[in-house]
């Protein structure tokens, strides 16, 4: 193991010497990324999903043990406080929360807990998360004697890998399936040895920033937070419109039915450098939007990024320009699953 | 100029008390406790939460009003304290309504409020 890796929790290697090839296996291949650094929460007791119902955008009825699902917390104004993925695992819930948000998250789901029986436990310096990703995962895994065929998005099976047990958990990643591998801390050594004898490619940050904004998949305080709702950071696929009130329902409500929603997040291939924050406007100088994400894929490859497009521009095909500067902003569909596709249990 | 305190409990109207008094013996639960609380959720990030319960809770704040015992859990009570509970009735009548001095904004159907 090299860099480091897995030893210091909060500090993901920048890359493992070649982020091109890296990028190139998350891609093409099999990569395997550290990214302990994600929070995770452990909810547990009776009532923990019926807490979360009634505060967050999803319909959580009833999970059974390894289904899972995306759900957003919302402030009252619809405004998004984060994205959750949930599985039902060994008794309690687990629950991923975008980086440096399960402290926040924690204390929202304690302020709103008065007599139910619901505790939130911080899991992110017990366990570790190995993220692996690309289009040999699967095969990969199962050369492990870990099968995952059949195993639907967002569910979850325990396995045991190095001598431990480990969850493996499908996320839903357009174009490419990644597996949030969670193990104790102990043995994530262990795994991550197994998983790099196996054949996946260590790969750093750098080259998974690349795979994040080259698939559309949004981030916390880039392409939503507590300035977007969920509709225009397409995480429509985390919302039931049918389930009834939970806190900001009526504006997310009323936002999608009447069709108000003012921005869409968007794919853009650059021809230039951009930077987040950039301003994009129409050929005819119209403010047009915001640069949220900006990466130049590894190697010398092209500049993309995601940006929060005024919905009379937000269309595929459409060419903007950075404001301040000519550099083209060519907009398409971010293929993220979550903004096309309604997920429910 | 004076100006009116207002209290800083929870109290239960006359027309409440007696609708909770008859519920109570039509269910035969007289000497049981009304437990008034507060959830998360609704679309305004509150709701209210009224029980029929054998006992208190522990640590629970009691109060005696009108022959009927309210309890209300500590947590619940930073945000009910000085509500009036009270009963709307006839055809269009909403049932038990809190009229509940902290809220600021309460959401369409009003069921849910913010403080």
């Amino acid at each position: 193991m090299r860099d480091g890796a897995l030893t210091q929790m909060n500090a993901m290697s920048a890359h493992y010497g070649d982020p091109a090839i890296e990028f190139a296996a998350l891609e093409f291949g099999v990569g395997v990324t550290d990214r302990s650094h994600v929070g995770r929460l452990r909810l547990l007791g009776s009532d923990v999903l019926d807490l979360l119902d009634r505060l967050t955008t999803n319909k959580l009825e009833n999970l059974e043990p390894g289904e899972g699902l995306p759900t957003v917390l919302t402030t009252n104004k619809g405004r998004v406080v984060d994205l959750l993925t949930l599985t039902a695992t060994d008794g309690h819930l687990l629950c991923l929360t975008s980086l440096g948000r399960q402290q926040v998250v924690a204390e929202w789901l304690d302020f709103y807990t008065f007599s139910e029986d619901a505790t939130v436990e911080d899991a992110s310096a017990g366990t570790a998360q190995l993220s692996l990703a690309g289009p040999g995962a699967a095969k990969l895994l199962e050369r492990l004697g870990i099968d995952v065929s059949g195993l639907p998005a967002f569910h979850s099976r325990t396995h045991v890998l190095a001598k431990a047990d480990v969850l493996v958990w499908h996320m839903l990643s357009a174009g490419t399936p990644t597996y949030e591998i969670i193990v104790p801390v102990a043995a994530a050594a262990g795994a991550w040895e197994a998983f790099t004898q196996a054949g996946a490619v260590p790969t750093g940050h750098e080259a998974w920033e690349a795979y994040r904004v080259r698939h559309g998949m949004p981030a916390y305080g880039a392409e939503f937070g507590d300035d977007t709702n969920p509709l225009e950071s397409r995480l429509k696929g985390a919302i039931s419109f049918n389930k009834g009130c939970y806190i900001g329902q009526e504006v997310v409500a009323r936002l999608n039915t009447y069709q108000k929603v003012q921005r869409r997040l968007m794919a853009v291939t650059f021809s230039d450098p951009a930077k987040i924050g950039d301003a994009l406007k129409s050929a005819g100088g119209i403010s047009a939007g915001i640069v949220t994400s900006a990466v130049q894929v590894p190697g010398g490859g092209t500049f993309i990024g995601l940006a929060l497009v005024r919905q009379e521009h937000a269309a595929p095909g459409v060419t903007l320009l950075v404001a301040d500067r000519d550099t083209t902003a060519i907009l398409s569909e971010p293929a993220f699953a979550l903004a096309t596709e309604p997920v429910e249990a | 100029m004076t100006t009116m305190q207002q209290p800083l409990t929870i109290s239960i109207s006359e027309t409440a008390a007696e609708h909770v008094r008859h519920f109570m013996m039509v269910d035969g639960k007289e000497g049981y406790t009304v437990r008034v609380g507060v959830k998360g959720g609704g679309c305004s990030g509150l709701t209210y939460d009224l029980n029929i319960v054998p006992e208190p809770g522990e640590n629970d704040k009691i109060i005696e009003e009108h022959g009927v015992r309210l309890s209300v859990d500590k947590k619940s009570y930073v945000f009910l304290a000085g509500t009036v509970l009270d009963y709307s009735g006839g055809l269009n009548g909403k049932g038990f309504v809190f009229n509940n001095p902290n809220a600021k904004t309460a959401c369409g159907c009003g069921t849910s409020f913010s403080v």
